[in-house]
């Protein structure tokens, strides 16, 4: 159970990726007592197993504000276009830090950074670190946070899974009911102020074998509590994935960058100087190598099209004045905040690579200010409420999973086996020419609502933690295929959805 | 195709010893499966060579892309990744692939390990960054060593390590070595120097090497250890001369 002593009235940061990093960080930096939770540690993060780069604008010819005209080209009406200036602007700076750091950063002869120019940008503005740019990143993040674990003002619990929001009546969020895998319990916790950095939804789209990227879970339980959604269809897709060992797996978008052509399904790197190759992606190319026998260096490889980000999630506002600071990266729910790949503030339609990175971090920062300073004007603290809204919080979270938890059983449909129907059911639906909402959501219903996790023991049970994923996805993925249908008809341009507990998701307006 | 054999330890619970048991269970391996390639085939369908559907076999895994050291077990007696152990390789002569949890870790259930032992020693190490970011000017020669993700191979390997052994392990010293040439400032480096003088610290390595060959990132974890010696032996020098 968290020791947290109410006068310290800390702030709750779901997800250990480097938007939850940089959020947590920017919270311990302001001396704002945090609470981090996330389903496994910061190495085991989407975020930190990427291969991309970090855009900025640091090349001669280039500046903050050609990026800003790039990064609002590429988004052509989607993403917010204040968010896309700010970070544009805030990218130099960011870089600059992290080089200070100790972040191994390519560069030139001369010193400065060697910068890479990637789809999406008009100029060389991708900064890497070898093949390992956000594992580097990810590391040195885990480093401060340590720090700041080991002087008491953040507390860490890793290997817990957000079940809930805990909510006052008018909505705002006050605390997070989360399960501790490894036992089994079921913890409520107070917050004043939570910040989902829990990662997209790629796990939908993916319609691989085995577990898959982030189904989108966390987004999920927000989409029920109220908080809208902006474009959730929206998904990004490298060329460069491939088949090994039951997953699909993608090597980094810097191999097009670096002269790779894809054609008729073949990656060719034969032409590439195998110098840079390397330094750019060693180990994906070597774990290749392991998986499928094959030389990407000197043979065209296989690849096929897949997922890899989506480009929409929680609708969150920005301050474009600079006077609000507490609205930056705010949800449409009071006291919730959302970072990352959770968020949709800054990718548009197309994407460059070296973009998320740098809005995780960006954006990361920019949550921690908010969320310190929507705590420091709070007039009542969640710290006040009766125990007693807390207490039914978790009690209905414990007994929704006491009412899950049974044996293996032929009898029941698996949850893996669901989880797949669920990825194939929204794959299907996003390709067909009649996207029919309720035909194939409908049935997977059904069948979920019969599911168990069969597996009675309540210890680092997967069939619990998926089932719970699922039940919490479900209006998130009718969401996407709503958000799919309405595209179909109504062309290309931003949509946000809310939920009606009986009709489902619905077209809504911006929040005022 | 063919049919592997997996034989696994299993057990229900940290505080339940009486309930260690291993089962077997059989998959058929195309030439690219892993061993959490298997795992994962299990957890769908756990019924055992014979023929008894149990609960399914618990692991750890997140990238299953030979990357964030989640799935560190041991195979056939040694550590290794679960994701990056291709069945058709790992299959002995003789009987199954047998797949223990990691022994010096706090055991969760069957295969899973508690991992905040290894946070504690990276705080006695004092493998933290706070203050002012650094200001040194090219750091790629740093890359090597700045690539661990805690797969505590090298913690299972160490003939040194163990949970009734204050030794902070090889990971923790190479964090340490790679904090220190990053410092920013002498008293930084001379404190980071002085946690790892104390018991625990790097007094505790045997010199046996093993860490180097099983970490799956080539960390030159060893040359990292000998750093840490010269540099704490220098300390202990000019302290001793009241410098």
């Amino acid at each position: 159970m968290a020791k947290v002593e109410s006068k310290r009235r800390p702030t709750v940061v779901v997800g250990e990726g480097i938007a939850g990093q940089a959020t947590a960080l920017a919270l311990c930096e302001a001396g704002v007592p945090v609470l981090l939770l996330a389903r496994s540690g910061s190495e085991q993060s989407e975020s930190a197993a990427r291969g991309d780069g970090i855009d900025a604008a640091l090349d001669r010819d280039d500046s903050p504000e050609r990026h800003t005209e790039d990064l609002l080209a590429s988004a052509a009406g989607f993403a917010n276009g204040s968010a896309l200036a700010a970070l544009a602007e805030g990218a130099p700076a960011l870089f600059e830090r992290l080089r200070r750091d100790g972040i191994p950063f390519e560069s030139s002869r001369s010193g400065s950074p060697h910068l890479e120019k990637m789809p999406g940008s008009t100029v060389a503005r991708t900064a890497h670190a070898g093949a390992l740019t956000a594992r580097h990143i990810s590391r040195r993040l885990a480093q401060r946070l340590l720090a700041f674990e080991g002087a008491g003002l953040l507390e860490r619990h890793v290997g817990w899974q957000l079940c809930d929001l805990v909510q006052r009546p008018d909505l705002a969020v006050v605390g997070v009911v989360a399960r501790e895998q490894s036992t089994g319990q079921v913890n409520a916790l107070r917050a004043d102020g939570v910040c989902l950095a829990t990662g997209g939804h790629t796990g939908l789209f993916a319609a691989e074998t085995f577990a898959p990227p982030s189904l989108g879970a966390a987004t999920g339980v927000a989409f029920r509590c109220g908080a809208r959604l902006a474009d959730p269809d929206r998904v990004h897709e490298s060329p460069l994935g491939y088949h090994a060992g039951g997953f699909l797996r993608a090597l980094p978008e810097r191999l097009l960058a670096l002269g790779g052509s894809v054609e008729a399904g073949l990656l060719d790197l034969t032409a590439l100087d195998r110098a840079a190759l390397r330094r750019a992606s060693a180990s994906a190319l070597s774990a290749h190598r392991a998986h499928t026998g094959l030389d990407a260096y000197s043979e065209p490889i296989a690849v096929v099209d897949v997922p890899t980000r989506t480009l929409g999630g929680l609708w969150v506002d920005f301050d474009e004045s600079g006077t609000d600071a507490a609205r930056c990266h705010r949800t449409s729910l009071p006291g919730l905040y959302a970072a990352g790949g959770a968020c949709a503030a800054y990718f548009g339609a197309r994407l460059s690579p070296g973009t998320p990175l740098a809005a995780a971090l960006f954006g990361g920062a920019r949550a921690g200010r908010a969320l310190g300073a929507y705590r420091e004007a709070l007039e009542s603290s969640a710290f006040d409420l009766p125990t007693e809204v807390f207490d039914a919080a978790r009690e209905r979270v414990r007994a929704r999973i006491e009412a899950l938890l049974s044996e293996s059983t032929e009898d029941h449909p698996s949850p893996f086996e669901l989880e797949q129907a669920l990825r194939q059911a929204v794959a299907q639906a996003m390709t067909s020419e009649e996207p029919n909402t309720d035909d194939a959501l409908g049935a997977l219903a059904d069948r979920l609502s019969e599911a168990r996790s069969g597996d009675a023991n309540a210890c680092a049970n997967a069939g619990i933690a998926t089932l719970m994923e699922l039940h919490q996805v479900l209006p998130l993925a009718r969401a996407v295929l709503a958000a799919h249908a309405t595209r179909v008809s109504a062309g290309s341009k931003p949509f946000l959805f809310a939920l009606d507990e009986e009709r489902g998701p619905f077209l809504a307006e911006a929040p005022a | 195709m063919t049919r592997v054999l997996l034989r696994i330890c299993r057990q229900d619970g940290p505080d339940r010893p009486e309930t260690r048991r291993f089962e077997e269970f059989e998959v058929v391996a195309e030439r690219t499966d892993t061993v959490a390639t298997a795992l994962f085939t299990i957890q769908r369908n756990p019924v055992t060579t014979r023929g008894e559907r149990v609960s399914p076999v618990a692991f750890d895994s997140s990238c299953r892309s030979d990357g964030c050291g989640a799935c560190t077990l041991l195979l056939n007696g040694r550590v290794r990744s679960a994701c990056r152990a291709h069945l058709l390789r790992e299959r002995p002569k003789r009987g199954p692939i047998v797949l223990e949890p990691l022994s010096k870790l706090p055991l969760v259930r069957d295969l899973v390990v508690e991992r905040s032992p290894l946070r504690r020693r990276l705080l006695h190490a004092r493998a933290f960054v706070d203050g002012a970011p650094r200001g040194r000017e090219s750091t790629f020669d740093l890359a090597a060593l700045d690539r661990c993700t805690g797969c505590a191979a090298c913690f299972e390997a160490c003939p040194q390590t163990g949970p009734l052994s204050p030794f902070v392990g090889p990971a923790a010293l190479n964090e340490a070595r790679l904090l220190n040439q990053l410092a920013a400032s002498r008293d930084e480096r001379q404190s980071r120097l002085r946690a790892l003088m104390s018991p625990g610290g790097i007094q505790d390595c045997g010199k046996a090497r093993t860490c180097v060959e099983v970490c799956p990132e080539n960390i030159p974890l060893f040359e990292s250890i000998l750093e840490l010696s010269a540099d704490t032996a220098r300390l202990w020098l000019s302290s001793l001369l009241g410098r």
